[in-house]
């Protein structure tokens, strides 16, 4: 045996990349693509694959002799790249059924797409929705504070008050955090994951990739996000493990959605509510004592960067929307006993 | 053209790149690799053969700033004679027998020489091993002259060779020829 041998007996069985992997890395190809000349990725317009690359070719994207001679038919795997819908299958094909990864990546291109805004302060306005409670759901706006020193001021229409320092999503975030949160979807995994498993030391029993989901889906909803980051923080959620999806959903406002969720094998948790063709995150959500009960939900109703923390954000509403009562969801009327 | 370059390599670069620096990083390294590629399209020759040595060129510059990664999946190889994110019932498998664990030894030499030899024997090394490429293929990714290709491979076969005259080499098993 050669010392070349020797080397490629070195872990020889290394395995390639899972469909996750796959996906992201096209959609970031995708984003850079569109970034580059906008649509030209859609692929609703093209019939099929190969006239997807000869509109390459016609566009000027290089196109090598030798790697024209050896174009076939591509089967493109991964990400929906749509962003309209779904194409229509071609005749005698059966449609690629859409993931929870695959529909989270299409969120992630469309929010790389997005025009970054700026602000002193990031205002969201939600509705506060608890079926199990009071029917009167406040609506309240946040302010997240560039402000003074990054501090968080918080006013909920009766009261102004300030909390210290920190942007708050159950783990500490400040302005300046968010800004400097990597884009690269692995290294923002790592950065998030940090917080997660000192909660996770300290008897914070959930598993890992359900605080993964929770605490980025709050971000996607809550936070004065980058188009990067936005991009990145759906592509992140897109690899975590045991994602369920849920198209064609609706809010409890009564909005279209598509909704995607961690199964943890337990009967509550927590769900995104979100527009795969904007990347915008609508609503978080939480369930029990099944996904098929909500419980709770976050709705985001505007959000936007404003001049002052008395400055409402873009599309506020001010007054909340109606919600359908408990007793419309059969089964649900019951609380959740943990079992023994 | 660009999806049909992604299709045909993405997989064998993410391999590559997993076995450098792990499974953690190589799934963005690759990804982007392609993202730059793409930035950079204007750079490829249309008269080059295949997209390979420019791709895993456009790699070994994005590896460039993970070097201390690279040490730490070298160390993890000398720790424990494979990947540390490969299959846990095949490693499990792979330690319980005494013959195999010399392997496991030898791995961890192996390793442990990868780790400490220079950057660029290293590359050149590895381009050939891991990535199936010919010399010359190696000199247009990393640019440097196909002579300097074969003294960087002279210089680090010679370290390897001492592994192998040492006869540990039946014991890995694997590939021949």
């Amino acid at each position: 045996m050669d010392e070349l041998t020797l080397l490629r007996n070195l872990d020889p069985d290394t395995p390639g990349p899972s469909p996750a992997d796959t996906a992201a890395a096209w959609g970031r190809l995708v984003a850079a693509m569109d970034a580059a000349q906008p649509g030209a990725s859609r692929l609703t317009a093209s019939p099929s694959p190969l006239s997807f690359l000869e509109r390459f070719a016609r566009r000027g994207f290089w196109a090598p002799a030798a790697a024209a001679a050896a174009v076939t038919a591509v089967a493109i795997t991964g990400a929906v790249i749509a962003v309209a819908g779904p194409r229509p299958p071609r005749p005698g094909t059966s449609p690629r059924p859409l993931t929870a990864a695959s529909v989270l990546l299409q969120a992630a291109s469309a929010a790389a797409r997005q025009t970054p805004g700026h602000g002193r302060f990031f205002a969201t306005e939600i509705e506060n929705i608890d079926l199990y409670s009071s029917p009167a759901n406040p609506v309240v706006t946040y302010w997240l504070g560039d402000g003074v020193t990054g501090r968080l001021a918080w006013l909920n229409g009766r009261y102004a008050g300030s909390l210290p320092q920190a942007i708050t999503f159950g783990y500490s975030f400040t302005w300046a955090t968010l800004q400097r949160l990597p884009t690269a979807p692995g290294r923002l995994q790592a950065e998030i994951v940090k917080p997660l498993r000192i909660g996770q030391d300290q008897g914070v029993r959930e598993p890992l990739a359900a605080l993964s989901f929770s605490l980025i889906a709050n971000l996607l909803a809550r936070a004065p996000l980058s188009p990067a980051l936005r991009s990145a923080l759906y592509q992140v959620a897109a690899r975590l493990p045991g994602l369920v999806l849920v198209l064609h959903a609706h809010d409890l406002i009564g909005r279209a959605a598509t909704e995607v969720y961690v199964n943890q094998n337990v009967p509550t948790g927590q769900a995104l509510y979100f527009n795969p063709s904007t990347g915008a995150a609508l609503d978080i959500g939480g369930f029990g004592p099944s996904p098929q009960c909500p419980s709770t939900q976050y709705a985001v109703l505007a959000s936007g960067y404003v001049a002052s923390k008395y400055q409402l954000p873009v599309g506020a509403v001010r007054t909340p929307r109606p919600v359908p009562p408990l007793s419309t969801f059969p089964g649900c009327g019951v609380y959740y006993t943990p079992p023994p | 053209m660009f999806a049909e370059i992604f299709h045909r390599y993405h997989g064998e670069l993410y391999r590559y790149l997993r076995r450098r620096v792990g499974g953690q990083l190589a799934g963005d390294l690759a990804a982007e690799t392609f993202v730059t590629a793409f930035a950079r399209r204007g750079t490829y020759r249309p008269e080059s053969p295949n997209a390979r040595p420019w791709l895993y060129g456009i790699a070994h510059n994005l590896l460039r700033n993970h070097r201390r990664q690279e040490q730490r999946q070298l160390a993890a190889y000398a720790r424990h004679g494979a990947d540390p994110l490969a299959d846990a019932a095949a490693a499990a498998e792979f330690s319980a027998v005494d013959s195999r664990a010399d392997a496991a030894a030898v791995r961890a030499r192996l390793a442990q020489l990868l780790a400490r030899m220079p950057v660029g024997d290293r590359d050149v090394l590895l381009l050939l091993a891991w990535a199936d490429m010919s010399y010359a293929e190696v000199a247009q990714a990393i640019r440097i002259p196909v002579g300097t290709v074969g003294s960087r491979l002279n210089r680090a076969r010679r370290q390897l060779r001492a592994l192998v005259d040492r006869g540990d080499l039946d014991l890995l098993g694997g590939h021949h020829g």
